[in-house]
């Protein structure tokens, strides 16, 4: 990743805060991503790691302009996304840069024909005459690793695994350079999530996607991406190289994270940190740094100042002002 | 064809006939329907008038088909029209909210807040009866119920991942109503029109027969019964008819609606299985198996076979799983979907679906055969000597107790003398002893109020409330996160040091059966395929299915490596080695025939036939 090469997409400054419901409007409004920076450059896969509750799905469809940002700017490959950008100009930059969800039963139209539904992106976009649609959709099966001769069935004939190739499929239809994967594998068996995994880092190679893979699983994530940035509460805890982030994990959440994940070979597991109680709502957040009611090394000083993204050697950031510390 | 489609042939067929009678009344050289002679007043059937004649001595046949043209012509015209502009505000409302969505909706809240049948009767007075006056009155009734349906599915229409698909794909707004919304509530809006015609003959005969509809002489079913309700003493068969044709018509249009709705779902190509009466009153078990060598197992489980009834014969998720589980060891139980690991403990548990019996084996708890026992019995054993946490905390907890009652419940139903009190103290020392903070305080909230973790912790403390045997837990992490997962299992693991229970951890990860088990059973397609003690199955695997599973965990620095193709589905299990489709040492010999599980080494068992000779390669290769 060469730090000269404009990023596709740059987000600066992004909040998104959901405003309570109800006449009354009594409850307090969630704070799902808090003044977070983030980009990706082309072909870059970069990973978002967090607990549910951390904001990373919401920081996925505010990067791809299904929900307005409530602050902040995006930037796709340098033209802003405003949400009064003319209407044909949101068509073509729509066509640029796509989705794939994790439930692979929601995620389809369960009355519609699964080649009917690939081809929507080809119609929209008229990028494909007519005629040669059904052709391109049969390209497009093959790619994901279908029988093209499926085109004609319906969702409900197809396994978990193959829906989610087929939601792969719709997604790579209007060729985009931008791809956000919302956990796609969470909703699989382990045999087929290593099938998906394994297409998905074939396809962004091959196509030279830009990629933002999130998951809350953090081994695959460190398979398949470059870069990571861990969330927590609607922030970013900290950013770096996959490398740099799994090995020597900087931030107090982000150990924790990977410490609780389940390890099966015995000499990997490390010492368990065990965090006490559980994340503090997104309505409610904690004063100063987010973390610090469930950290071990919290401080007053903590509580007082959200600790600021800072760069912590090489090319790692971190939020959290006793990291040197406690390193 | 698909199932659903062959329902739909007995009600089209009789509305078709209803409709095409109607319509065919002018070429069937019926009498007319209003000529009269009184000579033949309420002459009975005869010759060329098999229902007879009415009070004018007009042909009642005649006059019943004639009849259904207007019924069923105000019926259909008002209920399609009304239909048409209701689903199209609906859409609206439901898709663009803001204004349109109060335009929409709240205007259709006034229609309904008058009593229907008055505001067609000040309707038809000021503009004179007639049809034209009904169906004009009788859409805008019905336009209200049309909205409201077709808003309240498009509102939770939009909320699916495959909206936002299309929206993202670009699709503009009236693409993505036409083509993705209306499919998918065009099922709801089609039963509502059904209801709005059945209710339209109705009401067309309510209002005709209080002479405010179709205009006599003209022939309707409303004005039949109001001339019949006059002569109803000499000639009560002449209400009947009229009568009898408006439920028929009204019967077969509902029948017509449901079959409809089902057979344009292509998602209920399956009918849902018939339970079998005999299933139920004759479980045909065989004799149970004597009690093998190890006495000191709290649950031994024995040649367990599961049989479900679907509609395409029956199907065994569970095949002859034999497993045991000593006091104060933990047993995993490891497999994907569908490999039958969640049956294999509601059987034991005796919490089968109705559709689902074991046909074979036995479960012994306690010196007790749970597979054979009676229900009263069983239910005094769940919830005492074994219990159950389950997968999704929230539906297990009853959302309008508090915790505290619950657990206080629990306790309470397997012991007799315990005061609400006593109960009431014991919970809340249980969820301390659960690790839940302030428990005094906790004990009083209802389930909504925990997070997800907390909810969990609630269940466990439910289920070791009367101190059981045996604990049982089904994915009981899954839902969680990952430092919540920690918690819980390091939870689990210090009650059963601490109580000496067996626990049965049913999971399908694998990281997690290496973080809490002693020994583990590798379940696929519906049998144990390798069991053994956790160190020695993860660290030298003898099955391929176990050796590729440990390679698909993203773990270490290897890259992960799939297992091409996908589990065989019930209907289809192979005749001999399931895994064989999948497995890259399958041999000829493999798909033979059924291969058994062979003992290897100290408490080791694998089902495969090849297991030795592959261990002999594997050995050779790194040497």
């Amino acid at each position: 990743m060469s730090a000269a090469a404009p990023p596709l997409v740059e987000a600066t400054g992004l909040s998104k805060i959901f405003a309570a419901h109800g006449v009354f409007r009594r409850g307090r409004p969630v704070q799902a991503v808090r003044r977070v920076d983030v980009s990706v450059a082309r072909g870059e896969a970069l990973g978002v790691v967090g607990e549910s509750g951390s904001g990373k799905s919401t920081l996925g469809r505010l990067l791809l302009g299904l929900q307005p940002a409530t602050e902040g700017v995006i930037r796709f490959d340098g033209q802003p996304l405003d949400a009064t950008m003319p209407k044909a100009e949101w068509r073509r930059l729509r066509r640029r840069m796509q989705i794939v969800f994790q439930d692979p039963f929601g995620s389809l139209d369960p009355r519609r024909r699964i080649g009917a539904q690939i081809a929507d992106g080809l119609a929209i976009h008229d990028l494909v005459p007519a005629a040669e649609r059904a052709g391109r959709v049969e390209e497009l099966l093959r790619q994901v690793g279908l029988d093209p001769a499926h085109a004609q069935r319906f969702p409900h004939e197809f396994s978990g695994g193959q829906r989610q190739r087929i939601g792969i499929a719709r997604a790579l239809a209007t060729e985009p350079e931008f791809l956000v994967a919302d956990e796609p594998v969470s909703a699989l068996d382990v045999s087929i999530q290593a099938q998906v995994v394994a297409l998905m880092d074939d396809l962004r190679r091959r196509l030279g996607l830009a990629l933002l893979f999130i998951s809350h699983d953090l081994p695959v994530v460190r398979h398949l991406c470059d870069r990571v940035v861990v969330m927590y509460l609607g922030r970013i805890m900290e950013e770096g190289s996959v490398e740099t982030v799994f090995r020597a994990p900087a931030h107090p959440y982000t150990r924790a994270l990977l410490s609780a994940t389940p390890r099966i070979d015995p000499t990997r597991r490390a010492k368990r940190i065990l965090l006490q109680g559980d994340p503090p709502s997104p309505s409610n957040p904690p004063s100063g740094c987010a973390f610090r009611t469930r950290c071990a090394h919290a401080t007053a000083a903590c509580a007082e100042v959200v600790p600021e993204l800072r760069p912590l050697g090489g090319e790692r950031q971190v939020a959290c002002i006793r990291a040197e510390e406690i390193a | 064809m698909r199932p659903g489609t062959k329902r739909l042939w007995v009600p089209a067929g009789l509305v078709a006939l209803i409709v095409l009678l109607a319509l065919l009344a002018p070429l069937l050289g019926l009498p007319d329907p209003v000529r009269q002679d009184v000579a033949q007043r309420l002459a009975g059937p005869m010759p060329g008038s098999p229902l007879g004649r009415d009070e004018f001595g007009r042909d009642v046949l005649s006059r019943l088909i004639w009849g259904a043209r207007s019924s069923l012509a105000v019926a259909f015209a008002s209920a399609s029209i009304a239909c048409l502009f209701g689903t199209i505000l609906g859409l609206l409302g439901g898709w663009f909210r803001g204004l349109g969505e109060f335009l929409a909706v709240r205007s259709m809240d006034i229609v309904l807040c008058f009593p229907p049948v008055l505001l067609a009767l000040l309707v038809v007075t000021l503009l004179g009866p007639g049809a034209g006056t009904l169906i004009m009155v009788l859409s805008v009734l019905y336009l209200p119920g049309f909205v409201r349906v077709t808003y309240a599915e498009v509102l939770s229409a939009r909320s699916h991942d495959y909206v936002e698909a299309v929206r993202a794909l670009g699709a503009s707004a009236g693409r993505i109503l036409t083509r993705t919304v209306l499919p998918n509530v065009a099922g709801p809006i089609l039963v509502q029109f059904s209801l709005a015609v059945a209710s339209a003959v109705v009401l067309e005969s309510g209002l005709s027969f209080l002479g405010l509809g179709v205009v006599p002489p003209a022939p309707s079913w409303g004005l039949m019964i109001r001339g019949a309700r006059a002569t109803m003493a000499q000639a009560p068969l002449l209400l009947l008819w009229p009568c009898l044709a408006l439920t028929l018509t009204i019967l077969a249009m509902n029948l017509l609606c449901d079959a409809l709705r089902d057979a344009m779902d292509p998602r209920t190509a399956t009918a849902r299985p018939r339970l079998r009466l005999l299933d139920r009153v004759l479980p045909g078990l065989v004799p149970p198996a004597p009690n093998a060598e190890a006495p000191e197992a709290v649950l031994e489980v024995g040649g367990l076979t599961v049989e479900i009834a679907t509609p395409r014969g029956p199907i065994r998720p569970v095949e002859d799983v034999s497993f045991a589980v000593h006091a104060g060891e933990t047993l995993a139980i490891v497999g994907e979907s569908g490999s039958g690991k969640s049956v294999t403990a509601t059987s034991v548990m005796g919490l089968l679906p109705p559709a689902a019996r074991p046909v074979a084996g036995a479960a012994w708890l306690e010196g007790r055969d749970l597979l054979r026992l009676p229900e009263p019995e069983l239910r005094r054993l769940r919830g005492g000597a074994m219990a159950m946490v389950f997968q999704d905390p929230m539906s297990s907890l009853n959302p309008v107790h508090r915790v505290g009652d619950q657990i206080a419940e629990a306790i309470r139903a397997h012991r007799r003398g315990v005061t609400q009190a006593q109960a009431w103290s014991r919970a809340v020392d249980l969820l301390r002893r659960v690790g839940i903070a302030d428990p005094e305080r906790r004990a009083r909230a209802y389930p909504h109020e925990m997070s997800g973790g907390m909810r969990q912790r609630v269940m466990i403390a439910m289920a070791v409330a009367n101190e059981p045997k045996l604990l049982i837990a089904d994915e009981p992490t899954t839902a969680l996160d990952v430092t919540v997962q920690a918690q819980i299992l390091d939870l689990l693991a210090e009650l059963r040091r601490e109580t000496g229970m067996a626990l049965i951890f049913i999971t399908h990860s694998l990281g997690v059966v290496a973080e809490i088990a002693d020994r583990v059973v590798v379940m696929y397609a519906g049998q144990v395929v390798e069991q053994g003690s956790v160190p020695e199955v993860f660290g030298a695997p003898l099955h391929p299915y176990t050796r590729a599973l440990l390679a698909a965990v993203p773990d270490g620095d290897a890259a992960p490596a799939g297992i091409p193709g996908v589990v065989p589905q019930p209907h289809a299990f192979p005749v001999g080695c399931r895994f064989a489709a999948r497995c890259p040492h399958a041999r000829p010999a493999c798909e033979a025939a059924p291969p058994a599980l062979e003992g290897a080494g100290e408490g080791r068992t694998v089902r495969c036939i090849r297991w030795a000779e592959i261990g002999a390669e594997k050995a050779e290769a790194v040497a």
